[in-house]
């Protein structure tokens, strides 16, 4: 048997590629699609893209730019030390030495000739323009979004929603409203409203470890290890503190501020396979996979991305780790991605998310639309589920003790704490039905599978 | 030669994988690390070495190792 070594090659003609040329399209002439489109490009994208290098040196970053996308360079080192730096023609590029990061003045598809070449040590994002707090128009706009988004959700359970009705009285979801006792992600998703704690089920969170003074945290962890060479389970970064938080914080915690975790009885368990810089070896990954499903865990959480790679989406590893999961009980859960930028583009579910032996899920707003950023489905790999994934409050290291982030990376432990109160409802139920469970029982939304999968998922 | 990291997925229906990792270590593969109960392995070698790796019928796949990062 031979199987080959997968090689980095770009497919002409793919979803991916005609989305990078209608990427070029949006930011250099004038769109054509919709007037939104165009408004948003006006308003936050500069046209230009940011480059940001990973362990190059200078001379390999240089290379690279002009190699690779034929660019025009400069290096910061070039320019007078107190001169503005910045790129001026099409098809030229700055790079700042000292930040390991280059501006590129140029189309979508040139700047994405490097990301090819480059061995995915890079990361290229669209330049923004900054504001300052509370400038921003759009502030307003998604408040009011927010608000009645929440406010409809809770009517509409209050009149129809007659499965929530059963579960709690509405006097009580009333005084959830008014007292803002739980998340907005909590309500939309039913969790408020569920009387399953998660008691009994095992769930992993494998990411950049977490707080281990942090109040609401501290006495929830039963079992913890780091992969990373050197360094203690304790996180740095935060994004893991708020991840756990968000799968299995207290129903009723010790912080003040609403209640921001879903199974909030659940064995927790928590591998840090994420340096304290939020990024982190595969070997360290796949060493924490195995302590997790290895130690009995019945559902592990990846908010975690691998390089994005358009000729080989798929990492035939998870295919094999994915199904080895599901044929011995367990389910594993990864974030979908956070590379679109809607309407402007969208990019496909990354990896080891779009495994398709691996729950893939996306992340709504209030609105129970698509966020701007969530990666979307393609034939190689779906997007299974959707969870609130904007503007979500939970726990965060001390002495800040609470933030709210946004990302399908919010999204992923929402829908792992849901599935542990699925276990819970329903002794027996693992693996491969579970995620059938997940898949039938969630609330339908207006936008298509490729967007957000079979919709919301929706606690029992 | 140039030696790169890589991930190792063995074939799913092997029981145990202590024979096929003492022959990748035979092969003078450098195993960097073994996750048994999901069939993988980290290792490092040259392009020779992963020619004879992906002809082995004990391997299911080997691809280079990469970097992932939080969301």
């Amino acid at each position: 048997m031979t199987t080959p070594v997968l090689r980095r090659k770009r497919r002409p003609g793919t979803r991916e590629a005609a989305e990078f040329r209608s990427g070029q399209s949006d930011s250099e002439s004038e769109p054509s699609s919709t007037a939104m489109t165009s408004e948003l490009a006006r308003r936050f994208y500069t046209g230009r893209y940011i480059v940001v290098f990973r362990g190059h040196s200078t001379s390999e970053a240089v290379f690279a730019l002009k190699r690779a996308s034929g660019l025009q360079v400069a290096s910061s080192s070039d320019f007078d030390r107190h001169a503005s730096i910045a790129p001026g023609l099409m098809g030229s590029a700055v790079y700042l030495e000292s930040l390991g990061v280059a501006i590129a003045e140029a189309p979508l598809d040139q700047v994405h000739q490097l990301g090819i070449s480059a061995a995915n040590r890079l990361q290229i994002v669209p330049e923004r323009f900054m504001f300052t707090a509370g400038s921003l128009r759009l502030d307003r706009d998604y408040l009011e979004g927010y608000r009645a988004g929440v406010k409809a959700f809770v009517d509409d359970l209050l009149a129809h929603g007659e499965s929530a009705s059963r579960r709690l009285p509405a006097a009580t979801l009333r005084a959830a409203e008014v007292d803002h006792d739980s998340t907005w992600g909590l309500l939309k998703t039913e969790v408020s409203a569920s009387r399953q704690t998660g008691r009994g089920i095992k769930l992993a969170i494998l990411d950049t470890g977490y707080d281990q003074n942090h109040p609401d945290l501290s006495q929830r962890v039963a079992l913890s290890r780091s992969f990373v060479p050197g360094v203690s389970v304790q996180d740095v970064s935060g994004h893991g503190t708020h991840c756990l938080g968000i799968a299995g914080g207290l129903h009723k915690p010790i912080s003040d501020g609403p209640r921001y975790g879903c199974a909030g009885e659940a064995e927790l368990m928590v591998g840090k396979v994420l340096g304290d810089d939020g990024s982190g070896d595969e070997g360290w990954l796949l060493n924490g996979l195995n302590w997790a499903l290895e130690n009995g865990a019945d559902i592990v959480s990846l908010s975690i991305e691998g390089p994005y790679d358009p000729a080989s989406p798929v990492l035939p590893q998870y295919e094999a780790i994915g199904t080895r999961a599901l044929d011995a009980g367990r389910l594993i859960i990864a974030a979908a991605g956070n590379y679109s930028i809607r309407p402007l583009l969208t990019r496909p579910v990354a990896s080891p998310a779009c495994a398709s032996t691996i729950m893939s899920v996306g992340a709504i707003g209030p609105d129970d639309r698509a966020a701007s950023f969530s990666c979307v489905g393609t034939s190689a790999s779906a997007v299974d589920l959707s969870a609130p994934g904007v503007s979500i409050e939970s726990s965060y290291p001390m002495p800040r003790t609470r933030k709210v982030e946004s990302g399908t990376s919010m999204a992923a432990p929402l829908v792992a704490g849901i599935a542990a109160l699925h276990m819970q409802a329903t002794p027996g139920l693992r693996g491969k039905a579970l995620w059938d469970t997940l898949v039938t029982t969630a609330r339908r939304l207006p936008e298509g599978p490729s967007d957000i999968g079979a919709g919301c998922a929706v606690a029992p | 030669m140039t030696k790169k990291r890589y991930t190792i997925t063995f074939d799913p229906k092997l029981v145990d994988i202590a024979e096929p990792l003492k022959r990748l270590e035979e092969l003078g593969m450098h195993v960097e690390s073994t996750q048994p109960f999901i069939g993988t392995a980290v290792v490092s070698g040259d392009s020779d070495q992963v020619e004879r790796v992906q002809a082995m019928d004990a391997i299911q796949g080997i691809v280079e190792t990469r970097l992932f990062q939080a969301m």
